[in-house]
């Protein structure tokens, strides 16, 4: 990893939460672990840190109220800003902006950021975790807590942490990935490939790994550290997808933590948090819904995110199993961003006034054998016919050919309107046979549309 | 109380004023149009169901007192008078609900007590081993009208974080308190806190029998737990090799019991008739479903979850036009609906139109991709 390789001499670490129900997991949860021996004690221990914490009035006399805030103090200095808050403030904007105005404020004096949310719950070592991986250069630090069940998990957690004289708690990552996973919440049980079900914004898939373990692919993890390279936070719209590219130029830069033995921390919510947005869903259902949500919100590096697996797990799990399950979850995170191409290219179609060819293809991706067929990671070119092409042909016989009795021949069509690889109109020229292309070098991302005065398939479609 | 309120009071009261001076007719008819205009003022609704019993019509007097019931359920006068009202039809085991209803909102009323009296409510409690003898025993009624007026003003003003801490303020010296129960599952809800909105119904439903709301919440959340434990199961089937606790699967019977109780008080409500119909989908009923959604749809008819899980329930049955005319009115009343068009689309290509169907598909790529609330998938 490129990057410089001096030590970080100086964090500063930022939450903002307000609300006694927040300001009340943070002090029994967040706080606890963060003050844990292979946290902030040993952090504070070689680097200078400084904490500010923006919240509420009524909430900072509770947070300066507790015996662990105080022991906080005793590591590091803490510079509380109270903020003004309204119950129907949007917590994910508020926090957002507030998390930019510390990096604005801590420009000049070059201190990188640690983002650290109000409600997760810290392995053991994680904070010394992200010390190294700044070290070494990286500009950002991209994980997420597996979230579970708040009122079944913490008194579990109680009783397997070991608790500190100071009040602190402590626990090892496969402990605290043991507890996750036994008290898993419906949205990640959800979001796993062999659930029956789906929630409505499934912006990581999981994949279960027999015997303790879980492969996940996402478009959104959490930046837990920021070094910014630049400020342009103008158009951010949420923490996990934004911040990372309004911040860092080089994406190389950026972490993925790629294993839960490696950066381990679980979030907390109640039980029935947004529960009435799971639906029955096949596989399909689950790509399409993924793809769906990519294509509407991720950005180019929640795009990058989603291509890295990672592991998370409490047992020691074979290598040759964990590619197994990398190989399928590589293989439908591949159908999902396919998928979100093909919505793209659906889009740029219908923006083109074209009608049929879209149609067909729109039936073949949701009812149809595309999704099975297409897991295709770069660029292609798609030759769509003009719809006056394909009603001469008549609806009867486009029916027909959408028959799932005419599987193969479909597939056959689809291979020859799609083509692996960028194909310029001068390039296509020479694949078309009789087809002439009537505008072309239409552009969605990496993949190439031309509209074509003919069907490329004519003695296909023509038969009767 | 805002000018529209005072004003239609004013008129209400006018209108009683009409019907003891002799002029019946006149009265009911304008009351019925005051009540047709607002179905869900508790008030209008009381008023006209007893004028409707003590000129005749105890039929219709007692759907229209289960409406104002259903828009004020924490009122005790309005269940002793349909207690009263079953007492009159001969339906003792309602009236013996809507008297214990009554009774656990205002356990001081002489009148109540002598109707529970009269009509043996001990003895239904010796039929059911598992009443306690007293609701509030040793003297727990001290401040319970105070009480009442603060939790329920607290929940009025939205301010759930207290009514958590007023609540078990309350149940810490009373802990039958039905009002604080039903405070607490309504703050809790919005906390997502379902074990324990669950156990708070729980409490409502046993000692408020006729409060078909809560029987019907109590339904919705068993059953929201159950898709809750269905969905950890499939996660702790795959990735753990041992049992947990935590994905036990629930019996779904238990809801199906508080919806039947539910409707058994309140049978014209759509809403119940449609959440009981999505649980009879997960019960593999879909016969039963197809029926509640039925009348659910014909209450309501405006009401697109109704008309959606309808169509989708027809499309199962192989009613492809009729559902596809249904789904059509559906997306007509809201054409972003995505289910809808994803609905429609199917019936499409069912019915041999896959162009048609990638057509509908299309129409809906641009659209938010949310799930609707209360349509079964």
């Amino acid at each position: 990893m490129a990057g410089n390789k001096l030590p970080v001499e100086q964090f500063e670490i930022v939450t903002v939460l307000w609300g006694a129900r927040f300001v009340d997991r943070f002090l029994s949860m967040t706080l606890a672990t963060i003050l844990a021996p292979g946290n902030i004690p040993a952090l504070a221990n070689d680097r200078r840190l400084s904490y500010r914490i923006f919240t509420g009035e009524n909430d900072e006399r509770r947070l300066r109220a507790s015996p662990l805030f105080q022991r906080l103090e005793q590591f590091l200095p803490v510079n509380i800003s109270v903020i003004s808050t309204r119950p129907d403030d949007g917590k994910y904007r508020s926090a957002i902006q507030h998390y930019i105005q510390a990096m604005q404020d801590t420009r000049l004096a070059l201190a990188p950021t640690i983002l650290l949310q109000p409600d997760a719950i810290w392995a053991d070592g994680a904070l010394m975790r992200i010390a190294e991986l700044a070290d070494a250069g990286y500009a950002a630090i991209m994980t997420d807590g597996l979230r579970v069940i708040a009122e079944h998990f913490m008194p579990a957690f109680e009783d397997a942490s070991l608790k500190g004289a100071d009040g602190s708690l402590s626990i090892r990552p496969r402990a605290l990935m043991e507890l996750a996973m036994d008290f898993i919440h419906p949205y990640e049980a959800s979001v796993t490939w062999n659930s029956k079900f789906i929630h409505d914004v499934p912006f990581r898939l999981h994949w279960p790994v027999p015997g303790g373990g879980i492969v996940t692919q996402g478009f959104c993890y959490n930046p837990i550290y920021l070094a910014p390279e630049k400020y342009d936070f103008g158009s951010v719209k949420a923490m996990d997808h934004g911040l990372v590219d309004a911040a860092i130029t080089n994406l190389d830069r950026v972490y993925y933590c790629q294993d839960s033995d490696d950066v381990a921390l679980v979030s907390i919510d109640e039980e029935g948090y947004s529960g009435a947005n799971y639906k029955r869903a096949d596989r399909r259902q689950k790509i399409l819904t993924a793809a769906s949500w990519a294509y509407r919100e991720a950005t180019p590096e929640n795009l990058l995110a989603a291509t890295k697996p990672v592991r998370r797990h409490f047992a020691e799990i074979d290598e040759a199993k964990w590619r197994r399950v990398e190989r399928v979850s590589r293989a439908s995170m591949g159908a999902v961003l396919t998928s979100r191409k093909i919505f793209l290219v659906l889009s740029l179609m219908k923006r083109q006034g074209l009608t049929l060819a879209p149609a067909m293809l729109a039936y073949l991706l949701y009812q149809g054998p595309l999704t099975g067929w297409l897991r295709i990671p770069g660029p292609m070119t798609v030759f769509a016919p003009a719809d006056a092409a394909l009603e001469a042909l008549g609806r009867a016989r486009l029916n027909d050919l959408l028959s799932s009795e005419n599987k193969a021949e479909v597939l056959d069509m689809l291979a020859m309107h799609m083509r692996p690889g960028h194909l310029t109109v001068d390039q296509a020229a020479g694949h078309l046979g009789a087809a002439k292309i009537i505008k072309g070098d239409l552009e969605a991302e990496d993949w190439t549309l031309h509209i074509i005065d003919q069907p490329l398939v004519a003695s296909a479609l023509e038969r009767t | 109380m805002t000018d529209n309120q005072a004003a239609s009071d004013d008129l209400l009261h006018s209108v009683i004023v009409e019907f003891g001076g002799g002029n019946q007719d006149a009265a009911i008819e304008q009351i019925w149009c005051m009540h047709r205009e607002n179905r869900h003022d508790g008030g209008i609704a009381h008023a006209l169901a007893l004028m409707l019993a003590q000129t005749g019509k105890p039929g219709d007097a007692i759907t229209v007192l289960r409406r104002a019931v259903a828009a004020e359920f924490l009122n005790p006068d309005y269940y002793a008078d349909l207690a009263n009202l079953y007492l009159g039809a001969d339906d003792q085991g309602r009236a013996l609900d809507c008297i214990q209803t009554s009774l656990a909102l205002n356990p001081v009323d002489p009148k109540l007590q002598k109707m529970a009296a009269l009509i043996s409510l001990d003895d239904r409690r010796s039929e059911n081993g598992d009443w306690p003898a007293e609701l509030y025993p040793g003297g727990q009624l001290e401040d319970f009208d105070a009480d009442g007026r603060a939790i329920t003003g607290l929940l009025g003003e939205g301010d759930y974080y207290q009514v958590i801490a007023e609540g078990r303020r309350i149940l810490s010296h009373r802990p039958g308190d039905v009002r604080a129960h039903y405070c607490l599952s309504v703050a809790l809800q919005s906390y997502n806190h379902v074990g324990q909105v669950i156990g708070h119904l729980t409490a409502v439903s046993k000692w408020m029998p006729a409060f078909a709301g809560a029987s019907k919440g109590l339904g919705d959340f068993l059953h929201q737990a159950w898709r809750l434990k269905s969905i950890r199961g499939d996660f702790a089937n795959a990735v753990l090799d041992r049992r947990s606790e935590n994905a036990d699967i629930l019996d779904l019977s238990e809801a199906a019991g508080r919806y039947r109780s539910a409707l058994h008080h309140q049978p014209e409500d759509a809403r119940t008739r449609l959440y009981y119909g999505n649980l009879l989908n997960d019960m593999g009923n879909a016969v039963g479903a197809i029926e509640q959604y039925h009348l659910a749809a014909r209450l309501e008819p405006g009401w697109i979850s109704a008309q959606f899980n309808l169509a989708r329930a027809m499309m199962n049955a192989g009613e492809l036009d009729h559902a596809l005319e249904r789904v059509n009115q559906v997306i007509g009343m809201e054409p972003e609906f995505r289910e809808a068009i994803g609905l429609k689309a199917k019936l499409l290509a069912l019915k041999g139109d896959p162009v048609g169907a990638g057509m509908t598909h299309l129409a809906a790529i641009e659209f938010e991709p949310k799930f609707s609330t209360e349509v079964y998938f």
